[in-house]
Parts: structure tokens; C-alpha cells; sequence
């Protein structure tokens, strides 16, 4: 029995132990400000305020399509992955309220298939990767020692900008073919959804920001009775809707997919990511940044996300 | 899957420990036994039939040699002398038939498995030479997890109770948990019967004292992967993939970083495996004991991948050059040539088959076939040159046993390993020679590309103080000083602030995470 | 014995069999050493070593060797 007290003790010293640490090292404010928790949870609290001009909400499919750094390499735009794994709406909503009022950015992209997830039916994999970092959130940022060695200046922790770099290919046994195939049914949406979308919405127009519904191509995780109910709901509240399922972006299934057709990989995404930084340059809010000298730091981070990107 | 799986190490095996210790002293060898075989499922699913097969056909096939043995000293009691020769040799013939069918049905899976695109290359490659034109189209399978390893240990266990070294097993239950115990199943070491067998089946309670031992292996096992292995990978990808766009030294560093990422992964991957039976109150054999400190090659290979090794030697080496033809060789030799160089003739007969063997155990590749037959060159000449060597040295009046010397001896030995661990990794034999050349011809020294390898200044730097952390360890170990011992005896304090610094280095120092490339289980595919 | 000892200091000089009680696991003979030895024993003693006896508690020390030498006479 002492044995296994003396265990415990142990455990939790460490516990307290490596938080203690992760504030002391951190040299971003943030951590001071939100806490060790929040920062690991939404991940754009480690950002500089007001930097950046477009934040993507949305689940798994969001930072798996969307990489902000080729948005920023093509047209000089700042966005953030504002995404979590299987997002339910009141959790989008929790982190665009975060967002908003660090950020104050100029266009919000939902991604809408999280407006048909049912919190109650919520299934999210509990997994040991994503609940080791929680109780441990410096094993998320450990490179942030760096800072304090050589060239500490050039090092970015965060430069991926939300985005998961997964280079591996795993294609659908058999092609999936058309997944788009037209039908008369509308997807069911749960009841206390759309009064968070409107809660949403009431927000942007606080914040004086554009909300567009962005679908993310995936073969699994969408067919034509979400993309009709989105639609419907788009026009509803006089939302833009751009379902890139049905754009020619030129994915190659056999290739581009991580895992049989659900999520893309890098090359998929990159695709994805400058198609759609096109078009939310086409909207003409926002602005070139690469030239100045305020956001230098997304220069230096580019580079950081080039070498993540090769050894993904 | 790796056993560097952070849930799998402090999250299932932790659990597994709690489970083992509640329930009863009988039934916790058949808890490890379908952990074990649950582990394998995991990894390689119905493959596990392969598995099966192995632990059945050595099962049996040991029960009859043993009822072999018993039948011949029964009728032995009841005949004359002079006729017992004539039975012995017939028993002999009976039980080598039975040794045969067990070697045949082992070997047969693992060169399904691993041999079967190699050797049909190479046969429709030779056909296709004398003018059929015929198109090779390789197999695409998984082999089961670790085939290599307990292939090799299920034949270690017939062979032994052949040879009467060990007495088969009435317990299938008992060969199945020491050929398929989970911790050793994927990367060995390939333990003998009389090493765990025992002790796995006992089922003693875990002690506390055992459990911290262990996990302190295991964080050991860790700091090497983690730190140092995975934070080489992507260099020494890196390099041995776009070479020719590389300098000497870049590529002198991709080929020392791939000999330290071996061994860093591969040691640590023991420690791991070490660690975890340490919990369980098992003691497996060490598979690497420093093997940067050895004198030569030959002594390289004694302390390194030490399991492989033993597996060789026995089975092998000495068979061969015992055999009957061996010793005439021997015999004859040693009149011809001598006390120093006879016996080298027909050594190195059997040395040729244990290298070539050891080179396609690996793998089936010329790369693999080539490394093997440069270690055999290397303990060779070793060997012949020995006498001069020695001549040299005492007519320079220099002392062997010096520390100097004995430094001298090891580098000398480690830079011939990092030329076998070059061609080890190359992909083909010509591009190990051609970055080989290129060490000696493209000399330049630019810190720039250095830098550009895949690590940055912090990067090296970590690197070069955790080496000489774990060398600071070998030598303490090389002195047989027990550390884990001595960091018990101190207070409770000095020892935690030792476990948490060992533990944060891990985690903040670790090479994890975006922008590093994890070394997958390196010896788990051979 | 003696004998024995003359035949292990031919082998390897440097070592005093009398005390050494690790010679395979200190590495003062190896594989091939092992091989002469196995061929002179055999020789002289008019036994036949089997493989399965060549393991370290039988060659560690001079002692342990003449014990195998002696056992092995005996069965014949």
C-alpha cells in the first residue's frame, strides 16, 4: 500500500511538476495569460493579437484539407485552423468567441458539416495520443527550448497554424466513385444546432466579419443530402456557400488521401488550401501581407512549416 | 505499432502489471499468454495461424524426440553391449528424421515470408539471361510480426532438446508463452528455453522493487530513441537517399548518424523490452553489452545484437566445424599450416556460412549479403593478422593493455563497423561504394550544408551531449558498477529530482512532433 | 592436467590457466582458439567433444575442462 501511495505521489509531483515548467519556459505571454490547458486546447492563444484575417472552423476535415502556411506562401493571406476533432457546434462556437476577441479577423469559414453533428451522439475517440499531451501540454510544444539555444529568434513553434502535416497515402480499397450522387433527401439537423448558428452568425456581425460555409472534400464524410440541407440553410440566413465537393480542384482519390477517401493528405491538401485561398482573395477583404515587416514572423514560420512538411 | 507506443508502455503494461498482481498465482502465466497472443493479433491479425503453427509442430515434435530417448534407454536396458551402438544409430536416425520435419515446416513459413520475391527475381532474372522473357511480379504480403526472431527461437527449442540440452515440454501452454511472450515477439532478443521459460511460467508476484527497476530500463530505453534516434532519422534519410548532391562530410556525418541511430534504436528498443520483463519478475538475457568498447570485430559481435550472435555460433558455427568433415579439415590444416593458422581453414568455412546466413536473416538483398561477407572479412584478417600485430607491438615496445592503445583499438574497431553499416542501408551495393568514394574524394567542409541535413546547431548539439551521456553509462557499466543500485541507496529526494530531470529530458528534449520524423521499429522488419 | 596446460599455453600465452576462471566469457579464447583446442584435446585424450558440451561453464576455466575431459573418458 505505500508502495502504491509513494507511486502516486510520484505521478502527481510530476504532473505539477511539468506545468510549472511549461509556464516558465513559454516565452508567450499567452500561456501566462490563458493558462497551460486553454493553450493546448486552442492552439490559436499562442498567436500574436490581431495578426490574423481568416479563421476556419470545423472538425478533423478542417485541419486535414486546409493548410493555412500554403494560403500565405500564394497570396499573402494570414488564416488560422480554428478546428477540433469531430467539432460539434457549441464547440465551434466556444472557439470562435476565443478567436474573435484575440483576432478580430475579417472572414470566418465554417466548415458546415458540424452543424449536423448531434453533441449527444458525440463519439470522439478517446485516444491515448490526444490525452497524454492533455495532462502533458508541453509535449505539444517541447521545441519551444530552441528559443533559448542557438538562432532562437527563428524558431516558431506553432507554424503549421492549426494545420496536421500527414504525408501518408492510403487509398480506398475499391474507387468510391461518384459520392455526390444527387437525391431528394435533406439531412437531419439536431434541434439545438441552428440556435448556435445563429449565435454564430449574431457574433460575426459583432465583429463586423463575412461567414461563408466552406465543405472540404472528402469522399466518407459528405454526400448530396448535406450539401442540400447546407444549402438550404445557407440561403436561409443569406450565407455564401462554397462546397468544394463539387469544384474541380483536380484531387486524385488513389493518392491524395490518408485514409480511404475521409481525410486528404499534404498533397491533397495543398490543392485544396491554394483553391480556396484564391477564392477568399477573389472576396476583396483581404490584404497582402507578405511584404510587411509586422508580420515577419509568418515568413520565418513558412520556412519552419516547409521542413515539417518534408518530415511528415 | 512500437514498443515505444507511450500508451502501450505506460498505460496497457502498467495495467496488465495491476491485473497480473490481483489475480491468482496460477492463472497469471495464461493472462501473459493471451496478452501475448492478443499483442500479435493486433499487429498482424490472422497471421497469427503462422504463430500457431510454430508453437505446435515444435510442441510435438519435441514430445517425440523425448519419447525417442526414453524408448532407446528402455530397449538399451535389455540388449547386449555389443549391439547398442547399432540401436543408438538408430535411434539417431529416427529423431534427426523428426528434427528435419521441424526445421522444414519453421524455415519453409520464414522463407515464404521473407525469401520467396528475392529468390524469384533472381531465378526468373537468370531465365531471362538465357532468353525466356518472362515478367517478375513480386508478391505483396505482410510477413507475421517477428518471424524472424521466433522462427529462430522455435528452432533453438527443437534442436536443443535434440541434442538433449533441454527436456521437452509437457505444457503447450508454456511453449507457447516462451516463443510468443509479447515484450521479446517483435525484436527479440532470441531468448533459449532454459532462459525464461521458467521464470514466465511461475507466475510470482510482481515485486516493487522489480517494477521500478524495470521502468527505469524502459525511461532509459526512451531517452535513447527518442532524444538521439529519431532526432537522426530524417538526416540520415536525408543524406543516404540524395548523396550524390552531397559532400564528403555531410555524408561522412549521414554515415556515423545511421550506425548511432542503429544502435540508439535498436539498444534502446532492449532496454524497452529488458525493462518491461523486468516487471514481470523475468530476466532476459542482455542482448548488447557496450559494443563500442570492443578490441575488434570479432569482439564487436559478441557484444552487440548478442542473441543472434549465441543463435549462430551454436547452431552453426559449431556444427559445421565439428561436423566430420570440419575436423578432417582441421586436422590435416593444423599439420600443414600450423597451431595459429590450421584451425583458421576450417573456421572459416563454417565462419562463411554463419555470415552469409546472418547477412540473409536480415534480409532478403545483396546489400544484406554483402555486409555479411565484409564482417566475415573483418574477423578474418583480424585473425591473420593477429601474429604480426602482436610482432609489431613488442618490437615497438608497445603495451597492449595500455589505455591508449586499447582507445586506439576501439576507434579503429568503430570505424570499420560504420563502413559495414554503410552498406547495410545503402540501397544497393554500388551506391554503399559510391558514398564510400565520395567520403574520400569530395572533402569539403561547409557548416551551411551542415546545417541543412535536417538538424539545426540545437539539434547537434543535443545529440553530442546525450552520447556522451549514454557513453558516461556504458563506462560505468563496462565497470560493472550497478547504477540503478546505487541511485537506490540515496534519499528519496536525490533519487525523484534524478527520475523527474531523466523523464522532463524526455519529453522536452524528445524528437517528436511536427517537424520530426520518428525512426519506425528498425529491427521488427528483418 | 598438465598436459592440458601445456596445450592452453600454446593457445594463449598471457593468461595463468591455474586462476583464470573466465576464459570464454573474458574472451581469452574465442571461436577459433576454441576450434585448435577442441582438435588438440581430442588428439591427446582419444575423446570426442559433441557439440552440445561447448558452452562456457565447461571451457571458463582449465578445472572445468579437465572435469569434461574426465566425464567424457568415462563414457566411452
Amino acid at each position: 500500500m505505500k508502495n502504491v501511495l509513494k507511486s502516486v505521489a510520484f505521478v502527481l509531483i510530476f504532473v505539477l511538476f511539468i506545468n510549472l515548467i511549461t509556464i516558465v519556459i513559454f516565452p508567450e505571454n499567452s500561456i501566462k495569460k490563458y493558462g497551460v490547458v486553454n493553450a493546448y486546447k486552442y492552439e490559436i492563444l499562442l498567436e500574436e493579437d490581431d495578426l490574423i484575417d481568416v479563421l476556419v472552423l470545423g472538425d478533423s476535415l478542417v485541419y486535414s484539407s486546409y493548410s493555412p502556411m500554403e494560403a500565405w506562401d500564394s497570396y499573402g493571406i494570414t488564416s488560422f485552423d480554428c478546428a477540433e476533432p469531430a467539432q460539434v457546434i457549441q464547440g465551434a462556437y466556444k472557439y470562435l468567441k476565443i478567436a474573435m476577441e484575440k483576432e478580430h479577423p475579417k472572414i470566418v469559414v465554417m466548415e458546415p458539416n458540424v452543424i449536423f453533428r448531434d453533441i449527444k451522439k458525440r463519439k470522439i475517440k478517446n485516444t491515448l495520443r490526444t490525452d497524454i499531451p492533455r495532462i502533458v501540454p508541453i509535449s505539444k510544444y517541447h521545441d519551444v527550448w530552441k528559443k533559448y539555444g542557438f538562432d532562437g529568434d527563428g524558431v516558431v513553434v506553432n507554424a503549421n497554424k492549426g494545420y496536421n502535416c500527414i504525408s501518408r497515402t492510403n487509398p480506398p480499397k475499391k474507387p468510391i466513385g461518384n459520392y455526390m450522387k444527387p437525391t431528394a433527401k435533406l439531412e437531419k439537423i439536431p434541434e439545438d444546432n441552428l440556435q448556435y448558428l445563429e449565435k454564430i452568425i449574431d457574433m460575426c456581425n459583432e465583429y463586423n466579419a463575412k461567414l461563408i460555409f466552406v465543405s472540404f472534400p472528402t469522399q466518407t464524410s459528405w454526400h448530396d443530402a448535406k450539401h442540400k440541407a447546407a444549402e438550404k440553410i445557407a440561403s436561409d440566413y443569406g450565407i455564401e456557400f462554397l462546397d468544394l465537393n463539387l469544384e474541380d480542384i483536380g484531387i486524385s482519390w488513389g493518392s491524395e488521401t490518408r485514409d480511404m477517401g475521409q481525410h486528404l493528405n499534404n498533397s491533397g491538401a495543398q490543392k485544396v488550401s491554394r483553391h480556396l485561398a484564391k477564392y477568399l482573395f477573389d472576396t476583396g477583404l483581404l490584404t497582402d501581407h507578405r511584404n510587411d515587416s509586422k508580420y515577419i514572423s509568418w515568413n520565418i514560420a513558412y520556412e519552419q512549416y516547409k521542413k515539417n512538411l518534408a518530415k511528415s | 505499432m512500437s514498443y515505444f507506443n507511450t500508451g502501450f508502455a505506460f498505460f496497457f503494461v502498467p495495467l496488465l502489471a495491476a491485473v497480473y498482481n490481483l489475480i491468482p498465482r496460477k492463472t497469471r502465466p495464461v493472462l501473459l499468454l493471451i496478452f501475448s497472443l492478443g499483442f500479435f493479433f493486433v499487429i498482424s491479425k490472422f497471421l497469427i495461424a503462422f504463430l500457431f503453427l510454430s508453437i505446435l509442430s515444435i510442441y510435438f515434435i519435441a514430445l517425440k524426440l523425448n519419447a525417442l530417448d526414453e524408448k532407446r534407454d528402455a530397449i538399451l536396458k535389455t540388449v547386449e553391449k555389443g549391439e547398442k551402438k547399432e540401436i543408438k544409430e538408430k535411434y539417431k536416425k529416427y529423431k534427426r528424421l523428426f528434427v528435419a520435419l521441424g526445421i522444414a515446416i519453421n524455415v519453409s513459413c520464414l522463407i515464404a515470408f521473407k525469401y520467396l520475391n528475392f529468390f524469384g527475381m533472381n531465378i526468373y532474372g537468370l531465365l531471362n539471361v538465357f532468353g525466356a522473357d518472362l515478367k517478375f511480379k513480386a508478391f505483396k504480403f505482410a510477413a507475421p510480426i517477428g518471424i524472424s526472431f521466433y522462427t529462430l527461437q522455435a528452432l533453438a527449442y527443437i534442436l536443443d532438446v535434440y541434442n538433449g540440452r533441454v527436456k521437452a515440454d509437457r505444457n503447450i501452454l508454456k511453449v507457447a508463452l516462451f516463443l510468443s511472450f509479447f515484450p521479446q515477439i517483435m525484436e527479440g532478443p532470441i531468448v533459449r528455453y532454459t532462459d525464461t521459460a521458467q521464470a514466465l511460467y511461475s507466475g510470482e508476484k510482481i515485486k516493487y522493487r522489480d517494477f521500478c527497476f524495470g521502468y527505469q530500463r524502459v525511461l532509459y530505453g526512451f531517452l535513447k530513441k527518442f532524444i538521439i534516434a529519431d532526432r537522426l532519422n530524417f538526416l540520415v534519410n536525408n543524406v543516404f537517399d540524395n548523396y550524390q548532391s552531397f559532400s564528403g562530410t555531410a555524408i561522412s556525418i549521414g554515415v556515423i548518424g545511421y550506425t548511432v541511430m542503429l544502435y540508439m534504436e535498436f539498444s534502446g528498443t532492449m532496454d524497452v523490452v529488458i525493462g518491461i520483463g523486468e516487471v514481470f519478475g523475468i530476466r532476459i538475457p542482455e542482448n548488447f553489452r557496450q559494443p563500442f568498447f570492443a578490441k575488434n570485430i570479432s569482439e564487436f559481435w559478441t557484444r552487440w545484437h548478442i542473441s543472434l550472435g549465441l543463435w549462430f555460433k551454436d547452431f552453426i558455427f559449431y556444427p559445421v566445424s565439428l561436423s566430420k568433415v570440419g575436423k578432417k579439415i582441421t586436422s590435416s590444416m593444423r599439420k600443414k599450416l600450423g597451431n595459429q593458422y590450421g584451425p583458421l581453414v576450417g573456421g572459416s568455412i563454417a565462419l562463411i556460412a554463419v555470415w552469409f546466413l546472418n547477412g540473409l536473416w536480415h534480409g532478403a538483398g545483396y546489400t544484406f549479403l554483402f555486409y555479411g561477407l565484409y564482417q566475415f572479412f573483418m574477423i578474418l584478417s583480424g585473425n591473420l593478422f593477429e601474429p604480426l600485430i602482436k610482432k609489431i607491438c613488442a618490437k615497438l615496445h608497445i603495451n597492449r593493455e595500455n589505455i591508449a592503445y586499447r582507445v586506439f583499438q576501439s576507434v579503429k574497431m568503430t570505424l570499420l563497423v560504420f563502413v559495414g553499416e554503410l552498406f547495410f542501408f545503402a540501397k544497393t551495393v554500388p551506391q554503399g561504394f559510391g558514398m564510400l568514394a565520395k567520403i574520400f574524394t569530395s572533402v569539403k567542409f561547409s557548416s551551411a550544408e551542415l546545417l541543412n541535413l535536417g538538424m539545426d546547431k540545437n539539434d547537434y548539439l543535443i545529440v553530442l551531449i546525450a552520447l556522451i551521456f549514454v557513453f558516461a553509462v556504458g563506462l560505468l557499466k563496462e565497470k560493472n558498477v550497478n547504477i540503478r543500485e546505487e541511485i537506490s541507496k540515496k534519499n528519496i529526494v536525490v533519487r525523484w529530482v534524478i527520475y523527474y530531470l531523466l523523464i522532463l529530458s524526455v519529453v522536452i528534449f524528445g524528437a517528436y512532433g511536427p517537424g520530426y520524423l520518428p525512426v519506425e521499429p528498425i529491427y521488427a522488419d528483418f | 592436467m598438465e598436459k592440458l596446460i601445456e596445450i592452453l599455453e600454446e593457445l594463449n600465452p598471457d593468461v595463468d590457466y591455474n586462476t583464470v576462471e573466465n576464459l570464454i566469457d573474458g574472451r581469452y579464447l574465442d571461436s577459433l582458439k576454441i576450434l585448435s583446442l577442441i582438435a588438440e584435446i581430442e588428439d591427446e585424450f582419444d575423446v570426442e567433444i559433441p557439440t552440445v558440451e561447448i558452452v562456457p561453464a565447461n571451457f571458463n576455466s582449465a578445472k572445468s575442462m579437465w572435469a569434461l575431459i574426465e566425464r567424457l573418458k568415462d563414457d566411452e
